[in-house]
């Protein structure tokens, strides 16, 4: 009797144990991610649709995708960041070592840095990306946001990969915010200017039109691209003598002298006093689809009307390095 | 004293009618592409800008045509149509010389590294962002590369005084490979200008002005012209360089002479083009199927076909897609390789032997 009875105390004090240690474990998880995964795996979805799972917030990313690196920093979660790309430059003074860029990939440092996931980006896999998921088993997310609210839930998702969902709707809230502000001080301008974005001038003259990421920048401070056809082009220079562009917009590499000769001479940009003629102040913030896109058009609405007070909100998380130009 | 006394070409009527056709066929082209564009521009206006830059004609009447048009059709068009001709001219000539030296119908000018000196030139220019002449320093730096890497190729093939074509024909080869190497390692150690790089490597008539249109002009006439006196030399170099001697020709100052007249006068178009491929190799042996007979025949006609080609072939980049300009130099081989193959199998019956 007194050895059965000794056998059910033994087990019920297991069970106790147990059913303790369990709750200290649930409790302990959840205290250190802080949020979002108590529902269980962390399930996200790439550009390309394919769904990945994660039993928590990863801790060891590599960022092929200046984008994503940029985003991370401002999410508070760039010491998940164990190795970047050439092309990052937010935030300065990265530490970590580069992987590769758009078209290689040094897999061994890859290995050496043992990743959870791989990020990328294009709106196709690239060759590597393959390789990176399929041979070495590690996960290759490819993103390619083109709108804003693709960039909004490409931080959410973010956000949700690496545990800091909150920061990331603080975020994407005040993207929202500025966005409206935007809005609201255009809404007094009912003439629409026409705009030439001169991108390259090698090889003719190469430009941005319809479905690229810079064209809305241009609809949302309502100017019209010369450029009508889609995507990236050389145009005729036809189209820019006889469109006679208002405004003419040069990439941070174009230099001013590429538009003193036919066909940028007599257009309306060239001919008005003052001339028309701005250069992006730095490339990154039109090329690279993040949450400092909303600084891009800023700049731009205030250099193409001065008198407009746009309200943009202060971003509103505390970062060791600023994300507004000129900071 | 010249010996060459191989078989006496003599025009005959039937190819003195097709050079006389294909002048013809080359005015009507030339005239025809000043009313092709992505901006219509009505024919009667065009018209009168053409004859207001007539000289004393222009003065004579009162017209109604727009800046903007004036604009398109003198500093736009013509410059690009111009120019076709020009470089067409070049690279045709250039090819057929070419192919003549080395005995090799699969040779083209860009094989003694005009090519991938030129883009070195380029690619260093826009890499390292060196600003010698402002927006000429594309230009400068591709010739003067170009030159750099032929004369290279050539001095590294010496051998006992001589340069064994089999020699030249490897080291330019050899040469080239390394030259595209360094430019390789430039475009991936500033991986932001590659873009800018591709597009330069991709060929385009667009941006070429009066002032780089006069200089290539007369450094690419005096290319033909000189290529023209040599024909004979270079018919007997095709021969061998051994019956070259024997008939009197100075086969090493030949040698030197042309690929000099052609590297110059292929830079200085590459240098303002970018690479435009095709048309080297090709138009010699359009013309050798058109009009056979000798390099005296080859050499001119190549000229007169490879503007043709380039003329045409821009206005196709401008009528591919509205408002847009497709690269000339996917264009030469996308117009140009079937229409070859075509060319090939209609006249050659499978007896062709370049």
């Amino acid at each position: 009797m007194s050895s059965g009875f000794f056998d059910r105390k033994m087990k019920a004090l297991v069970v106790v144990i147990i059913v303790v240690l369990g709750a200290l474990s649930v409790f302990g998880y959840v205290s250190s991610t802080g949020h979002a995964s108590s529902s269980g795996p962390i399930k996200v979805t790439d550009s390309l649709g394919r769904s990945f799972v994660f039993q928590k917030p990863v801790t060891r990313i590599v960022s092929l995708d200046p984008s994503a690196t940029a985003t991370l920093y401002a999410l508070g979660a760039i010491k998940d960041l164990v190795g970047g790309n050439v092309y990052d430059s937010y935030p300065p003074n990265e530490s970590v070592p580069n992987v590769g860029n758009a078209y290689t990939v040094d897999y061994s440092e890859l290995l050496n840095l043992s990743p959870q996931v791989v990020l990328g980006y294009g709106s196709t896999m690239p060759s590597y990306g393959t390789y990176i998921n399929n041979t070495l088993k590690i996960p290759f997310m490819l993103d390619n946001p083109e709108s804003f609210p693709q960039i909004e839930n490409f931080t959410m998702m973010l956000g949700e990969l690496t545990g800091k969902s909150s920061n990331a709707t603080i975020i994407v809230n005040w993207m929202s915010s500025s966005l409206n502000a935007i809005s609201s001080s255009m809404s007094n301008i009912s003439t629409e200017q026409t705009i030439f974005y001169y991108l390259s001038n090698y090889g003719g003259y190469w430009t941005a039109g319809n479905n690229t990421f810079i064209n809305q920048f241009f609809l949302i401070a309502h100017l019209r691209n010369v450029a009508s056809n889609s995507g990236y082009f050389t145009i005729s220079g036809e189209v820019i003598a006889n469109e006679s562009p208002d405004i003419i917009l040069l990439d941070q590499y174009v230099p001013e002298s590429a538009v003193q000769t036919a066909p940028f001479n007599e257009t309306a940009a060239m001919t008005g006093s003052p001339q028309k003629v701005f250069t992006i102040f730095d490339d990154n913030f039109f090329n690279e689809p993040d949450f400092r896109t909303i600084y891009a058009i800023q700049w731009l609405i205030s250099i193409i009307y001065p008198g407009i007070y746009l309200n943009i909100p202060n971003f509103p998380i505390n970062l060791g390095y600023p994300p507004m130009p000129n900071a | 004293m010249f010996k060459y006394i191989t078989e006496r070409h003599i025009l005959t009527i039937g190819t003195k009618t097709k050079i006389a056709l294909s002048l013809i066929f080359l005015l009507l082209v030339i005239l025809a592409s000043f009313f092709i564009g992505s901006v219509k521009i009505p024919f009667y206006t065009v018209m009168e800008i053409m004859i207001s830059q007539v000289p004393v004609l222009g003065g004579m009447f009162h017209f109604h045509f727009t800046s903007i048009q004036h604009e398109i059709v003198v500093l736009l068009r013509e410059p690009q149509i111009f120019s076709a001709l020009v470089i067409g001219a070049s690279l045709g000539v250039g090819g057929a010389v070419i192919q003549s030296i080395f005995k090799n119908p699969i040779t083209e000018p860009y094989v003694i590294g005009i090519s991938s000196g030129a883009a070195f030139g380029a690619v260093a220019t826009i890499v390292l962002g060196i600003d010698i002449l402002g927006i000429y320093s594309i230009d400068l730096m591709a010739f003067v590369f170009s030159l750099v890497v032929v004369y290279l190729v050539y001095f590294l093939s010496f051998r006992h005084g001589k340069v064994p074509i089999v020699y030249l024909l490897l080291m330019g080869i050899a040469v080239s490979l390394f030259v595209s190497a360094l430019v390789a390692f430039m475009v991936f150690s500033n991986v932001r200008l590659q873009g800018d790089v591709f597009f330069w490597l991709m060929g385009s008539l667009q941006q070429i002005t009066w002032t780089e249109l006069g200089i290539i002009t007369a450094v690419n006439v005096l290319a033909i012209f000189v290529s023209i006196i040599y024909s004979r030399e270079l018919d007997a170099i095709q021969l061998g360089e051994e019956y070259a001697h024997t008939v009197g020709v100075n086969v090493e100052f030949t040698k030197i002479l042309l690929i000099s007249v052609i590297a110059f006068g292929v830079s200085a178009c590459v240098a303002v083009s970018g690479l435009i491929g095709f048309v080297g190799l090709i138009v010699p042996h359009v013309c050798r199927l058109i009009y056979g007979g000798t390099n005296r025949i080859v050499i001119p006609t190549s000229a007169i076909i490879g503007g043709i080609f380039l003329i045409l072939s821009e206005d196709a980049a401008h009528a591919f897609i509205s408002g847009e300009v497709i690269p000339i130099g996917i264009v030469t081989s996308l117009v140009g390789v079937p229409f070859f193959m075509l060319l090939l199998s209609r006249l050659s019956r499978g007896s062709y032997d370049a």
